[in-house]
């Protein structure tokens, strides 16, 4: 089996969003099943919704849509899987599959809260 | 420019291969001075139809694939070559995205969106003069991408 994709998790108590961040440039036919699992990981944080930020994100294919897709259902209906920060060459994908009707789509990932940020990471000096 | 640009690569059709192809591929459009726009739309076509080589033609072993692109005024033309199964309906495969056959995959029953089946859809969205031959056990598959490259460098 493939390693688990690089994603953190920001977990979202008390009625908070669930962030999760890609580490990775592309999801494809070869990241497709790694990035699922990497996810399957992140949703046994608590909160929802579940907002990805994609921001790091510059390719994806129909392989990556899918998986995105099986992810949306993972999730179940009770925690919505929103996506945030698509960089052109990912929203055109998800516009011309209509699949942007689908997702709720935020232009901007919500920024890091300073309590969850992860301590291997030096805290972002804006 | 230069008289007549081809970008020729011979690989395996599996995903790691393909995807340092594709890397080939965008590195060789940005120094032929396209767009991000329009050499986006090239890879996310070829990579379309490479998967769809990979999973489908070779059915996952790891045939021989020739890729060659040229640099023509109106775009990109791309010609996708391998010796796996032929393609499925073609007519149908090719066919304009308004036309019938042209329509994305139906949600499932209970309202989720299909999680396949979009290959197509989006390599008949972004690709205009498709073009599908198999001879002798050799499918090509040729298709352009709409596209000027900048005149001048930078």
């Amino acid at each position: 089996m493939q390693t688990p994709m690089d994603i953190d998790a920001e977990p979202g108590r008390q009625g908070r969003p669930l962030v999760a961040r890609v580490r990775a440039d592309r999801i494809d036919a070869a990241a497709a099943i790694a990035f699922k699992e990497g996810m399957r990981k992140v949703l046994e944080q608590p909160g929802a919704p579940v907002i990805l930020d994609m921001g790091a994100v510059d390719f994806l294919d129909s392989s990556g849509l899918g998986a995105v897709v099986a992810v949306r259902k993972l999730a179940g209906p009770e925690r919505p899987l929103e996506l945030a920060a698509l960089r052109p060459s990912v929203a055109r994908v998800f516009r011309l599959t209509r699949m942007d009707r689908v997702f709720t789509l935020h232009n901007t990932a919500p920024p890091a809260s300073p309590d969850e940020r992860g301590s291997d990471r030096p805290a972002d000096d804006r | 420019m230069i008289d007549d640009p081809l970008l020729r690569r011979r690989f395996a059709a599996d995903p790691r291969a393909i995807r340092a192809t594709l890397s080939a591929v965008r590195i060789w459009l940005t120094a032929g001075h396209f767009p991000p726009d329009v050499s986006e739309r090239v890879e996310l076509a070829l990579a379309e139809t490479l998967n769809n080589i990979s999973e489908h033609a070779y059915a996952g072993h790891r045939g021989p694939v020739i890729l060659s692109l040229r640099l023509r005024r109106a775009g990109v033309v791309c010609a996708v070559c391998d010796k796996g199964g032929a393609l499925p309906d073609p007519a149908l495969r090719l066919a304009p995205v308004s036309g019938p056959g042209g329509a994305l995959p139906a949600h499932t029953e209970n309202g989720d969106p299909a999680e396949g089946g979009y290959g197509w859809f989006l390599i008949r969205s972004l690709a205009t003069d498709l073009h599908y031959r198999r001879w002798n056990g050799v499918n090509c598959l040729r298709f352009r991408i709409p596209g000027k490259a900048s005149d001048s460098p930078g």
